[in-house]
């Protein structure tokens, strides 16, 4: 294997383990908003108290989780874009393409990032107003969008490395292609769902009266296709 | 108007293919750095306040609710009782397709949703019955429109924040309009069948047992809209934690019918925490762009261009609707509402427009951008369902722009047809 694919299969895989974890923070984050909620509405009706520090909690875990889900977003590719004309030109065009929006994006993130770091000092000053804990407030303010800018521009540097590869000679992208093989793992999920509801719908379709009209006018149009 | 070049910018990064949220971020840093003195770290410190509003909650909460019901084969158990209800119906299928959506719509709050979860079982069960493939989709497109419109809905949630608009109210004021354009769906699939525009086979009429059984079938299912709506109408709880109660609820509900495992909690989970993630992140990345917006006095200098040339509110709605759908077709959803609703509103408020109500306006006007050519996210997500071309698709669903059109001028010039309901709860 070439030195520079090696290298950039091994980034890959370096961040998809990180892509698990935030992954897996993300959830825990998640399942502490439904869980803390439902209890706070709980104990507002049967014990008459409400838990006054539920929603602070509550918004520092979605803060949390909108930039870690924003970072793991750029690693699966599902930030929002727009397809125009990207697609029709060749693919060495394409990669090249992609090398100059994945690098101003990554160029972004490192501005924020930059700016993220110099205003934490700032913000730790003040502090959590209803937490049970005493915290400073830039642990759920600078520091998620710093994390989330440092991790965004580090894959984005890994596509637009990868993406130079490919132009250069044509080495697939390791991220293109686990996006793919999602889609394809999804589309095959769906076929064999279809294939289950189609036995299903002809077991109860012979099951009925063969003269069904319901029957023969699916028939029908079946047969006219 | 010195922030143009910075529209520009924004418009030119998201043509050459940069996602939307970083071109919102490019476009803002790239201006704050050549055109004004501002530090940009007085910008970016706000990016994350910006998003810390407890309201905005209910959008993973309500996205995962969606999620489940899907999983756990509610939207199977919906769709039958459906075909029970209105299979017999001109239009057979279709009709159902639409009512069942209407039923959906209760419990999820994004579009998409509703045409992947939803529209899947739909699209199958309308080409197996002999169904075109392309009409089949464009229904499916059309009628998840109705989901954001009707009560949970991500999209108002949005707009509730940046408009600082009371969520339930927008949340009541959607329930009319919602049925009304499902009314106005179901009509015109009505018509298409009866001019022969359309084939439809019919279902023969479910008799009360069936009815019956499906009904029961589908009632636990038919409890989550319920739950919301009466949360909403007693104002017992806000909508965030009546997001947090639904999602309890679906996932009890999908562990009683035993197609819920913790494995697929858990990918639910993490898809909801993705797909929510990227899509408050825009609303962060927006937060430089419409400070620049705030501070060039974009807002009061359009105010009085447009007063200029008429003060009619009707004849203004009319030219922000246009604007809009032009728009529309060509960006995406949230990144309009989180640009036009801090460049409007002061407009709006200052005309004696009730904001609820033209939250309503904006938000189906940008649900129909949703569906148009050339960028329409629900028209990608049922053509690859039913696995047709995009141009047939776009053909197919033609004849839905003139109910969808009707419903958008109702909804626009005759205000109480939203605002009754959360009005008379005051």
């Amino acid at each position: 294997m070439d030195p520079t694919d090696l290298v950039l299969a091994r980034w890959w895989r370096l961040l998809e383990v990180i892509g698990r974890l935030e992954r897996l923070i993300g959830v825990l984050l998640l399942s502490t908003i439904v869980v803390s909620i439902t209890v706070q509405v709980i104990t507002r009706y049967l014990f008459g108290q409400p838990l006054v520090w539920v929603e602070e909690l509550a918004g520092y875990c979605f803060l949390w989780g909108v930039f870690l889900g924003a970072a793991v977003g750029m690693k699966e590719l599902r930030h929002i874009r727009i397809d125009t004309f990207v697609s029709r030109l060749s693919a060495r065009a394409q990669a090249l393409w992609r090398v100059l929006t994945w690098g101003i994006a990554t160029a972004c993130c490192v501005i924020i990032a930059v700016q993220a770091w110099d205003i934490m000092d700032v913000e730790s000053r003040s502090r959590t107003m209803s937490l049970p804990v005493d915290l400073p407030r830039h642990l759920f303010y600078s520091t998620p969008l710093f994390v989330c800018t440092v991790s965004i521009a580090f894959t984005g540097l890994y596509l637009v490395c990868a993406e130079l590869a490919r132009a250069a000679h044509t080495r697939p992208v390791d991220a293109e292609q686990a996006r793919q093989a999602r889609e394809q793992a999804a589309a095959e999920a769906d076929a064999e769902a279809d294939a289950i509801a189609e036995r299903i719908a002809s077991g109860a379709r012979a099951a009925e009266a063969a003269g069904s009209s319901v029957a023969q006018a699916g028939q029908g149009g079946e047969d006219a296709r | 108007m010195k922030v143009l070049p910075m529209f520009l910018v924004m418009f030119g990064l998201i043509a050459i293919e940069l996602p939307v949220a970083f071109a919102l971020i490019a476009a803002a840093l790239a201006w704050l750095q050549f055109a004004s003195p501002v530090p940009i770290s007085l910008v970016v410190q706000r990016m994350s306040s910006g998003i810390d509003s407890f309201p905005l909650l209910a959008i993973p909460l309500f996205v995962l609710a969606g999620n489940l019901m899907n999983v756990g084969g509610i939207a199977t158990r919906i769709f039958d009782f459906a075909v029970a209800l209105v299979g017999h119906l001109r239009g057979g299928l279709a009709q159902v397709n639409i009512f069942a959506s209407l039923i959906f719509a209760g419990m999820s709050g994004v579009a998409q949703a509703d045409a992947a979860g939803l529209g899947t079982v739909e699209i199958k069960a309308m080409k197996r019955e002999g169904f075109d493939a392309a009409f089949a989709a464009a229904c499916s497109a059309a009628s998840a429109i109705v989901g954001p419109i009707i009560p949970p809905s991500v999209i108002m949630v949005v707009y509730g924040v940046l408009a600082q608009v009371s969520i339930s109210d927008l949340f009541l004021a959607g329930l009319v309009p919602g049925f009304l354009i499902g009314g106005l769906l179901m009509l015109t699939v009505s018509l298409l069948v009866a001019t022969g525009r359309a084939y439809a086979p019919v279902q023969p009429r479910a008799n009360a047992k069936t009815l019956r059984r499906t009904f029961v079938r589908a009632t636990p299912a038919l409890m989550a809209p319920v739950i919301l709506v009466v949360g909403l109408l007693s104002g017992v709880a806000t909508p965030t934690e009546l997001g947090a109660i639904t999602v309890v609820y679906a996932a009890i509900l999908g562990f009683a019918y035993r197609e819920l495992t913790w494995r697929r909690l858990y990918t639910c989970l993490g898809d909801t925490f993705v797909t929510s993630g990227v899509l408050v992140f825009i609303m962060a990345a927006a937060v430089p762009f419409g400070w620049a917006i705030a501070v060039n006095n974009v807002p009061a200098q359009l105010s009085a261009w447009l007063l200029e040339i008429t003060t009619s509110k009707w004849l203004i709605l009319a030219m922000i609707n246009v604007l809009l759908l032009v728009v529309g077709c060509f960006m995406e959803t949230t990144a309009i509402l989180l640009i036009a609703v801090p460049t409007f509103l002061p407009l709006i408020l200052q005309l004696g427009i009730d904001p609820v109500h033209f939250g309503l306006v904006i938000i189906l006007n940008l649900l129909i951008g949703a569906t148009t050519p050339p960028f329409g996210v629900l028209l990608f997500i049922v053509q690859d369902i039913a696995k047709v071309s995009f141009g047939a698709v776009v053909r197919a669903i033609l004849p839905f722009y003139i109910p969808l059109a009707i419903a958008l001028l109702m909804i626009t010039y005759w205000p109480d047809l939203s605002l009754w309901l959360p009005r008379m709860l005051k």
